[in-house]
């Protein structure tokens, strides 16, 4: 065996650990929630049919060891790891490859970062991992040949004296590791975006609506479609809609549904949104649908909502299906056996779809909505959505009647009504005074509605609106 | 001392190489039924399916001593409680036991009983009607609108041989559909490919090709088959179809036709025969099948008063029929009614001929043209000879919807997809009709290792019998890739 320079040894662990160490923090500290998001997205079991299409799809082989790999990214931590040392091993492999061939490599031994850059390059949008680990193999390939080879034949090569500068170790290594940082972190802004909207998913999942609310500004919620949507859904969860809708731009009542998109992010947003009201068929639907974005037809987080909605239902024959197959996976078998007593305690239970001659077709949201508010007329977060959405396609009859419907559930007594209601009402109420009866408008809001009209009546109109610039009337004004 | 020692090393030897696996005595007999899964239990099948292997839930050891008539047979000791039969030891079973009875007794030891119980044996009937070799359907994600994967494949029904036919995996914006053979034959198929580059692709005397029917009619796309047994001409249905979802109830999802009308396309000619009677907007006709002579084609058929036809409940289909020349490809004047959905009750899909011609195989609802998602669908059947309904209950699942159905080439099987093992997931399922007409229990499509009927993440579409083993060329799965 060619005998291996002890300071190339060194630099090499030297190299390869500062830069793993740095990727390591990068992935961790910057893209935690990317991981959690990615785990849910790829899905790894077992399973005959699930090894059947990996043997199927181009780069099958790979893609069978992405999914295995991205199981763990569920924990950060790990997720970091991996991503990290995917990156760091082509690296490695050069290192190595050069200590087999040259006489004494030191000096050239910043040669090895340059391969992390293949990787980096492409590493935060290689959704399966395919790109990252066919790197890996290659790479790999190679150093086996070169070991295989210099058992044999051993050259003594001399380093390239163009090449070997021993302050390069340092440079090269600050500069690979620099523009790694640069790479993931600033080059492609989506990447930090996509970190954003994967964090709101995970708030969302985890119910922390107030973090959301704190996170997302109104700035943010202008700009960005799904940080609208899950400020929205927070301030529904919290109760707030029927204060601040037009606050964070609610503008119409596909506001608060993804109708068009049908990528995993916004199908997971749709499912999250029914799973809040309660809606399961809806959300067995959105379930699926996303299931399907993920390469094995079905991803480790819809396969988790699908089981627990079916547990949620009752329905015991196919939560037991998904926890069976979740339990086929390498990292669910806690939470597989944490839900076991719940299907236990289902085995005999009738499942509970609701009755089938009160269903209702799921259409647009206002219809969708309109059915479940006939249905439970109590239920604040269902005539909040509805009632917003009414007041942002400016349908002041249909609100009208709503609100006179739900009135008599939810406030008997015509006082304590929300501000936005308050606000649509007292503008309705001047074309048709008799919405008010037996309603009491709070004097705030006389007061607030008397200054906006003298304001818009006395040419300050700009000043008004940006004054009452969260009131219906600013709304209906634009 | 040495040689005890020698002795201990060699017994944990052995009975770790044998994973524990010995034939033990229970303790218990008991007369309590004993479930399994799959329920073989009293089922009649082929003399030449692929082995029955079943498994006992919780159970921490099983084993099962088949008997053909009284004598012993075989022993197995199952594994993770699944009882699986050798392929060989099997089939020389199947042998013994044509015309007659496999009776299996089991042995359980769980939980609930320690020390072991023996169940009373349950009986398999072997029937001397053998099943055509191979069953031909299309495997999709149960998610009703997206799909990813999907493929038509093919199953040895006498082993636990599957392979695809043709998958999207060249392109998986492509959704495969509505395979269709004639009279069984696997020389011939037919499928639709879906997408930017779709049509409908045959294969029919070693000829591969794409057929995109509008550019030879005015009739822009086909979806239902008929493939004449004669193989010159398919019957089309085209139908225009819409879903709509359900925020509440055991039913998520409602699929109806809003138009669709019937052609006959003439494969030797490259020509659509229309006739103005099947093609008007106030009639829906759908699922068109052929009489196993060629001579009748039935279908589905709701004249609606309204037009357009919108979704409602009041849905319900007649199955008619037509007579049809093969020589001139041209339909009769007389379409009969065979069944009368106002009269009869309900609305019928899928009308399927026996071989011999004697029934009239369909699906019933309470309305609507796509049974497979309502709970009641069952299927029911006419006997076309003595007239009135022939009881075939013994099929159905009460719960459950049981659907879409073929018959085997001798008419003494039928397959059948029904959702009764868990309400969404499609499972093949296979029935006997003997030759006076009585149904026997059907069984669950065999699979190696049962637990793969459960675990299996997609459902089974459209079964059809096949003679043989499909072998499209290469060229199939690509015919229907976008052009870039």
């Amino acid at each position: 065996m060619k005998k291996i320079s002890s300071t190339s040894g060194r630099i090499l662990t030297a190299v390869s650990l500062l830069l793993f160490i740095i990727l390591w923090a990068v992935w961790f500290f910057c893209f935690r929630y990317y991981h959690i998001w990615l785990e849910g997205y790829s899905l790894f079991t077992t399973l005959p049919d699930f090894m059947t299409i990996y043997g199927r799809i181009p780069h099958g082989f790979t893609g069978y060891i992405g999914a295995f790999l991205h199981q763990f990214y569920a924990m950060p931590f790990f997720g970091a790891v991996i991503q990290s040392a995917l990156a760091v091993w082509p690296a490695v492999c050069t290192g190595l490859m050069l200590m087999r061939l040259f006489r004494d490599p030191s000096g050239m031994m910043w040669v090895s970062c340059l391969p992390v850059l293949l990787v980096v390059f492409r590493q935060f949008w290689d959704l399966l991992l395919v790109h990252t680990l066919n790197i890996c193999l290659i790479f790999t390939a190679l150093l086996i040949v070169v070991s295989l080879v210099t058992i044999v034949w051993k050259p003594e090569w001399k380093s390239p004296s163009f090449l070997s500068f021993r302050f390069m170790n340092l440079i090269m290594t600050s500069v690979v590791m620099a523009f790694s940082v640069f790479i993931l972190v600033f080059m492609d802004p989506r990447n930090r975006e996509h970190e954003e909207l994967a964090r709101l998913e995970y708030l969302g999942e985890n119910r922390q609506w107030m973090e959301i609310l704190q996170r997302v500004s109104v700035q943010d919620a202008a700009a960005d479609a799904m940080k609208r949507h899950y400020a929205l859904l927070a301030l529904s969860e919290t109760g707030n809609l029927k204060e601040y809708a037009f606050r964070y731009g609610l503008k119409g009542s596909d506001g608060f549904l993804f109708y068009e998109n049908i990528d995993p992010m916004s199908l997971n947003y749709n499912a999250l949104f029914y799973q809040c009201l309660d809606m399961h068929n809806a959300v067995i639907h959105q379930a699926y649908q996303l299931g399907v974005q993920s390469v094995p037809g079905i991803g480790a987080a819809s396969l988790r909502r699908l089981a627990d909605t079916y547990l949620e239902l009752k329905d015991y024959e196919l939560a037991k299906k998904y926890l069976e197959i979740l339990s086929h996976t390498t990292c669910h078998r806690k939470w597989v056996k944490d839900r076991l007593p719940q299907l236990e305690a289902i085995r005999d239970a009738v499942p509970e779809y609701g009755v089938d001659e009160h269903k209702s077709v799921i259409a647009d949201f206002a219809h969708t909505l309109s059915s479940m508010v006939d249905r439970h007329p109590d239920n604040p977060k269902y005539s909040d959505l509805l009632l917003c959405a009414l007041l942002a396609d400016e349908e002041g009859d249909k609100f009208k009647n709503i609100f006179r419907y739900i009135a008599r559930w939810q406030y008997p007594d015509g006082r304590n009504i929300p501000r936005l209601y308050e606000e649509a009402l007292v503008l309705i109420y001047s074309v048709d005074p008799s919405v008010l009866d037996g309603i009491t408008i709070s004097d705030d809001t006389w007061n607030d509605f008397a200054d906006y009209m003298q304001m818009m009546n006395s040419g300050r109109g700009t000043q008004a609106l940006r004054k009452y610039a969260d009131t219906y009337w600013a709304y209906s004004y634009r | 001392m040495k040689g005890i020692l020698k002795i201990f090393i060699l017994f944990v030897l052995v009975y770790g190489l044998s994973g524990c696996r010995i034939w033990r005595d229970t303790s218990y007999v008991t007369d309590v039924e004993l479930e399994i899964f799959p329920d073989y239990k009293g089922v009649t099948v082929p003399c030449n399916i692929a082995p029955l292997n079943f498994m006992i839930e919780d159970a921490d050891h099983v084993q099962a001593n088949f008997m053909a008539g009284s004598d012993a047979s075989f022993r197995i000791i199952g594994k993770d409680g699944v009882i699986a039969v050798p392929e060989k030891k099997w089939r020389e079973l199947m042998e013994d036991s044509k015309g007659g009875t496999l009776s299996i007794e089991v042995s359980v030891w769980s939980e609930e009983w320690p020390e072991g119980v023996t169940y009373t044996p349950f009986n398999i009937y072997i029937s001397d009607d053998e099943i055509d070799g191979w069953v031909a359907y299309r495997l999709i994600e149960p998610g009703y609108v997206g799909w990813r994967q999907l493929g038509i494949y093919q199953r040895d029904l006498t082993s636990f041989e599957e392979t695809a036919i043709v998958t999207n995996k060249a392109d998986d914006g492509t959704c495969l559909n509505c395979h269709n053979f004639p009279a069984f034959s696997s020389e011939s198929m037919m499928f639709h490919a879906r997408g930017a580059n779709g049509g409908t692709v045959i294969y029919h005397e070693g000829k591969l090709s794409k057929v995109d029917f509008g550019d030879i009619s005015p009739v822009k796309s086909t979806t239902y088959p008929a493939w004449h047994p004669e193989g010159d001409y398919i019957a089309y249905s085209s139908n225009t179809t819409h879903q709509i979802f359900f925020d509440e109830g055991r039913q998520p999802v409602e699929v109806f036709d809003t138009a669709s009308d019937l052609v006959v396309y003439d494969l030797k000619n490259n020509r659509l025969i229309t006739d103005p009677r099947f093609m008007t907007e106030e009639t829906l006709e759908t699922f068109p099948s052929w009489s196993p002579d060629g001579r009748y084609l039935y279908f589905s058929s709701y004249a609606s008063d309204t037009l357009p036809v919108l979704f409602s409940t009041d849905i319900r289909y007649d199955i008619l029929r037509v007579a049809f020349d093969p020589e001139t490809g041209t339909l009769g004047e007389k379409i009969d009614t065979v069944f009368c959905a106002a009269e009869d009750g309900g609305s019928a899909s899928y009308p399927r001929i026996s071989p011999e011609g004697r029934y009239l195989l369909y699906t019933w609802s309470q309305y609507g043209t796509f049974p497979v998602w309502h709970q009641e669908a069952d299927l029911r059947m006419l006997d076309l000879e003595e007239g009135g309904d022939a009881d075939v209950s013994l099929w159905n699942d009460a719960d459950q919807a049981d659907s879409y159905h073929s018959w085997s080439s001798d008419g003494r099987w039928i397959v059948f997809g029904s959702r009764r093992l868990d309400g969404r997931y499609t499972r093949l399922f296979i029935a006997h009709l003997d030759e006076d007409g009585n149904p026997g229990k059907p069984f669950l499509l065999p699979q190696e290792d049962p637990r793969h009927n459960v675990l299996r993440m997609k459902s089974y579409n459209v079964p059809e019998f096949i003679d043989g083993k499909v072998e499209l060329p290469r060229e199939a799965a690509e015919i229907f890739i976008p052009k870039q």
